[in-house]
């Protein structure tokens, strides 16, 4: 498939399919029947356009979400639900993305 | 004269290590639907056959230094090339503002930090490769001192890939990892990592992710400097 031919085929599924819902990574490769890193690359470059945002969620490793504070450079991040503290490099991420304006014209 | 033994134990600590790194990696994303993992940003459809090839050529012992070290930035430049999230812009650009960078890697969205385990993110979207593909030569306290001093200067994460260490050399890196909040202001996100052609060649052979191996390297530099005992 053509980047091209790949980025309408996004924004199809997104604005169609799951009208402007948040789509995470992974699906998005399912829908559109293209690899994920593919998918993640064309996503990148729609973000780059202002098609698209791309989100990160993230979790600890008991997968419990987090609220991250991102003023501060650390090495550790409390879980409340686990009240443990974990190393930032074992912080679970999930990316997905979102069409940005759901009456955008793309043809 | 290099210990061969010593070599290969070292090689295969190094695997077996990066291995449990991987099995867990894979694990959280089997059991969490939803999680990312480096597997979804990197495109190894053809099993490294062109790093394969050059790395092979690297053996060579007839090779002169000027080609050892283009055969190094050749695969560092295609190993990141393969990220969905990166997007190299030089190579060996002589006229930067930072002196003469090897490899110049900019970020294509912040996510690309997530997927490496970088939480909270840099705010620089540059990321530094400097590659050192030296014969019968280790790398010296002086080419870290100027590396370090780049990373600051651009602020970027910068990976530095090389032969082998002098204790000197390590003992640098693990300082500036370990202070670089008291060396300078707007630190954040400035990380020295070092890893060595064995290490590519291991992931190569093996056809692991290589961006998994970026973020167990990274992993391993910034927290205590673990990844010192296989340089």
């Amino acid at each position: 498939m053509t980047a091209l031919r790949l980025e309408k085929e996004i924004m199809a599924c997104l604005k169609v399919d799951r009208q402007g819902a948040l789509v995470s990574l992974t699906e998005l490769a399912k829908r559109v029947s293209a690899s994920t890193p593919e998918v993640y690359r064309t996503s990148c470059n729609l973000a780059k356009k202002g098609m698209v945002r791309i989100i990160t969620r993230y979790w600890c490793p008991e997968f419990h979400p987090l609220n991250l504070d991102f003023s501060q450079e650390t090495l550790y991040v409390l879980c409340e639900s686990c009240e443990l503290e974990y190393d930032t490099t074992d912080i679970l991420v999930g990316i997905y993305i979102q069409v940005i304006d759901i009456d955008l014209i793309y043809d | 004269m290099i210990n061969l033994e010593s070599e290969n134990q070292k090689k295969s600590l190094f695997l077996s290590q990066l291995q449990v790194f991987l099995e867990r990696e894979a694990n959280y994303s089997r059991v969490y639907e939803g999680v990312t993992s480096c597997e979804d940003a990197f495109d190894n459809e053809d099993g490294y056959e062109k790093e394969r090839k050059l790395l092979q050529e690297n053996k060579q012992d007839n090779l002169n230094s000027n080609r050892k070290g283009e055969i190094l930035e050749e695969i560092v430049f295609s190993l990141f090339s393969r990220i969905a999230n990166l997007e190299v812009v030089n190579r060996n650009q002589a006229k930067t503002s930072l002196g003469q960078i090897d490899l110049q890697v900019l970020i294509s969205d912040k996510s690309a930090y997530d997927i490496l385990g970088l939480i909270p993110r840099p705010s620089s979207d540059l990321i530094i490769g400097e590659c050192k593909n030296f014969k019968g030569k280790s790398i010296e306290l002086e080419n870290i001192e100027k590396a370090c001093w780049r990373s600051c200067k651009g602020r970027s994460l910068q990976f530095f890939i090389g032969t082998k260490y002098t204790q000197a050399a390590i003992d640098e890196i693990k300082h500036f990892n370990s202070y670089k909040q008291t060396i300078f202001l707007g630190s954040e996100g400035v990380w020295m990592v070092p890893i060595t052609i064995d290490m590519i060649e291991v992931v190569v052979e093996n056809n692991i992710n290589f961006l998994s191996f970026l973020k167990w390297s990274i992993k391993y530099s910034i927290n205590q400097m673990v990844i010192a005992q296989y340089l």
